[in-house]
């Protein structure tokens, strides 16, 4: 395991790693202004073929950022990381909600098995957390309706932690085992990356371990994940709670508009360390311009904006896009019967937990993504 | 805004959430241990409370009226 002199893939990323960081950027600024033109062309006709080819621009373009994002994750490997004590039975857990939603959708159930002892890795959570979801989202991928995935926990024979995701789908054929980690590869046309693999291979090694993928006896795959235990020396995360702040941001673009600078700027930080894509705006011109061009898939806004009123930026913002998940935070009850209230995914009450405000968006942002990943869009009946 | 007669309660848990939001940043800037960042949030979070002092004397001094 793990003990090839140089994979393709690490010569590959090495020598992507150079310019990547620019490329990535400038690639990212042309992806934002073909997303905000099919937007505009999206809120500009009623004609279901051009909505429907403007959808698919969206769709498309949300994807190739999605690879952007991934691609920076995966070069990360030369700034330093934070390692701190991880609990791989939490993690696990934790991974296990994340990929459960995704089989929902077709009816695979995930389940969680301690066969090990409880063991502590030195790690950065979030990307460990990544790991796992990936695995389990790859093995829901491969599994037939209704089946079971496990996510399990076990010892190493070498004394370290194990994490184990098996399906019981088709298996990957044996000419594909290595080139599966190949970034880029990806049997599943449009609607993988082919990076999922590839970033969780960097990730692990970059954490001392090794990531395999074997044929299950009985059909099927076996992802495993091996990480060395922490030593006496790595520090636990401090305070429980930042934990929860930190994980997947699901690469989620959140537009935080909110005129009070102090609060601006705290939620920009606290969302950021969360993983999210955080864009500001104070008020209500700037969110819509903001909004237009970056396409957030969550808005969290501030029912008092100064001069604006927050209701009639948020329906301009839903006149631009009927379908984004709107979070209000609010100092006040939001005036009943107004009638973009009704179109408000929720409400948090001033003084907003931070924990709270962060698994809203975490838990919108996972069903925005379901419903874009569809074929269809649900669309709104006129009225 | 409000209403300018009377006691704007709301106001005072727009600047009590900033007290929140400040000092879930000190908790994250001390699990970094950027010191420079916590101290701006505690500067931020100790204005934010003024605020809401400010806001809850001049509600209270509307009930009082
Ligand atoms: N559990 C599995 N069973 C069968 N095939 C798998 C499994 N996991 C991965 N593969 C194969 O490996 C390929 C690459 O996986 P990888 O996670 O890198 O990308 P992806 O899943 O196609 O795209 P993305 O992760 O971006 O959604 C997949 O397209 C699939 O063919
Ligand atoms: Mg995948």
């Amino acid at each position: 395991m793990g003990d090839a002199p140089e994979r393709p893939s690490t010569r590959v990323l090495a020598s992507l790693g150079q310019r990547a960081g620019e490329v990535a950027h400038d690639f990212d600024n042309s992806l934002t202004a073909i997303a905000a033109h099919a937007t505009l062309i999206r809120g500009a006709t009623d004609d279901p073929e051009v909505l429907e080819h403007a959808r698919a621009i969206l769709r498309a373009a949300r994807t190739a950022s999605q690879v952007v994002e991934r691609v920076r994750a995966m070069l990360r490997g030369g700034e330093k990381h934070e390692r701190v004590q991880v609990d791989v039975e939490a993690l696990a857990d934790e991974a296990r909600v994340a990929v459960a939603a995704r089989g929902d959708k077709r009816g695979v159930t995930v389940v969680r098995r301690r066969e090990g002892h409880a063991a502590t890795v030195a790690g950065d959570p979030a990307e460990l957390l990544q790991v796992v979801v990936n695995l389990g989202n790859n093995a829901v991928d491969a599994s037939p309706d209704g089946a079971e995935v496990a996510i399990v926990t076990a010892d190493t024979l070498d004394g370290g932690a194990a994490i184990v995701v098996e399906d019981r789908g088709a298996g990957v054929p044996d000419e594909l085992r290595e080139r599966v980690f190949e970034p880029f590869f990806t049997t599943k046309g449009s609607h993988g990356t082919g990076l999922g693999l590839a970033l969780c291979r960097a990730i692990v090694e970059r954490h001392g371990g090794a990531l395999a993928l074997d044929p299950r006896r009985g059909g099927g795959t076996v992802a495993r994940v091996a990480l060395p235990l922490a030593g006496d020396d790595v520090p636990a995360p401090r305070h429980a709670t930042s934990v929860a702040i930190r994980g997947v941001g699901l690469d989620a673009r959140v537009l935080v508009v909110d005129d009070d600078d102090g609060t601006r700027e705290a939620l920009r930080v606290l969302l950021e360390a969360a993983g999210f894509d955080v864009t500001i705006a104070a008020d209500g011109t700037s969110a819509v311009t903001s909004f237009a061009t970056r396409r957030p898939d969550v808005v969290v806004s501030d029912l008092e904006l100064g001069e604006d009123d927050g209701g009639a930026v948020i329906s301009q913002l839903l006149a631009i896009d009927r379908a984004v998940p709107v979070v209000l935070a609010s100092g006040k009850d939001a005036p009943v019967g107004a009638p973009w209230v009704a179109r408000v995914s929720a409400i948090l009450r001033k003084p907003v937990s931070p924990v709270e405000l962060v698994a809203t968006i975490r838990r919108l942002a996972a069903q925005r993504r379901g419903a874009m990943a569809g074929a269809d869009t649900p669309r709104r009946e006129s009225p | 805004m409000g209403d300018p007669e009377k006691p704007d309660f709301h106001a005072v848990r727009g600047a009590l959430n900033g007290v929140v939001l400040q000092l879930e940043v000190i908790r994250l800037a001390l699990d970094k241990g950027d010191d420079a960042m916590a101290r701006r949030a505690l500067a931020a979070a100790r204005d934010a409370a003024k605020t809401a002092a400010e806001r809850l004397d001049a509600a209270a001094a509307k009930v009082g009226e």
